[in-house]
């Protein structure tokens, strides 16, 4: 388990931190999938256990941004907006991103690498980094998102497309 | 897949592996601890299993339950004599007084019967 965690834990939490924006975040989420996958899948087989450690980790994101609409959605009744630190946070990351392209050419091949998927929607995210970086097939990927393997083939196929675009400086 | 399309992902993966390999210090160390967290939970996961609550609950019902039982006329007495010593003790009267109530009660009989 130990060896597996360790082979895992750095690319979840780039994965955590693309899909969130925000390290303090994406180390909560990594910690939250760990603790879940060993309470509940410890004992499967190991060949098992990469599909369900990211499955559990995709859903946590998928939680996180679920939560952050929700506190935006809320934000926008609340008078004091701008004093809610963690709406100040969201909000920097959106402004982050909405001039993400413009600044895609002073950065670094890695950092750009991050910065244009951060700005893919959540499931193009997630359906690349889980098939271009982790290689799981359509059909693991489709389980782990919980989506048909159609979708999955949308999901990258689009963020493929997007990401060629905005790094064709770098290729 | 095309040709292109294979070195691009090649060129993507390149980068986000050297992504994981850049992280600083302080995040590593802090993603060794949660693993090591995480490990603490699946070795006291092992020691006790997912069934044991049920039964522990079920045997401590039943104890307490007996304990309750058994335990009430036995304590009465107890609490009685708890009473009492309390009475004693709260009297404005000399603790020696009490202690000696025997050899007072002896001296009044030897008392009577010689009178």
């Amino acid at each position: 388990m130990e060896s597996f965690l360790a082979s895992v834990e750095r690319r979840a939490y780039r994965m955590a931190e693309i899909g969130t924006g925000n390290s303090e975040e994406a180390l909560d989420i990594v910690q939250e999938a760990m603790f879940g996958f060993v309470r509940k899948y410890s004992t499967r087989p190991e060949e098992e256990w990469r599909p369900l450690f990211f499955r559990i980790l995709q859903n946590k994101i998928r939680d996180w941004h679920r939560r952050s609409k929700i506190r935006k959605s809320l934000g926008l009744f609340w008078p004091f907006k701008g004093s809610d630190p963690e709406n100040s946070i969201q909000d920097l990351v959106d402004t982050k991103e909405k001039n993400v392209l413009d600044t895609l050419e002073s950065l670094d091949s890695m950092e750009a690498m991050h910065t244009a998927i951060r700005v893919l929607p959540l499931r193009q995210q997630q359906a690349f980094l889980l098939r271009a970086w982790e290689e799981f097939s359509v059909k693991e990927t489709a389980k782990i998102m919980e989506i048909s393997e159609g979708s999955v083939k949308t999901h990258f196929s689009r963020a493929v497309s997007t990401l060629r675009e905005s790094l064709k400086e770098y290729e | 897949m095309s040709k292109d399309e294979k070195e691009f992902l090649n060129f993507a993966r390149n980068r986000l592996n050297q992504g994981t390999e850049n992280l600083d210090p302080e995040t590593r160390s802090k993603l060794i601890a949660m693993r090591n967290r995480a490990l603490n939970i699946q070795e006291n996961k092992r020691w006790i299993p997912e069934w044991a609550p049920l039964p522990t609950m079920g045997l401590i019902t039943a104890v307490l339950y007996l304990v309750l039982i058994y335990a009430k006329p036995a304590s009465t007495p107890m609490l009685d004599t708890g009473l009492e010593d309390l009475e004693i003790l709260a009297s404005l009267d000399h603790i020696e007084l009490y202690e000696d109530l025997e050899f007072y009660e002896w001296l009044a009989n030897k008392n009577y019967d010689a009178g």
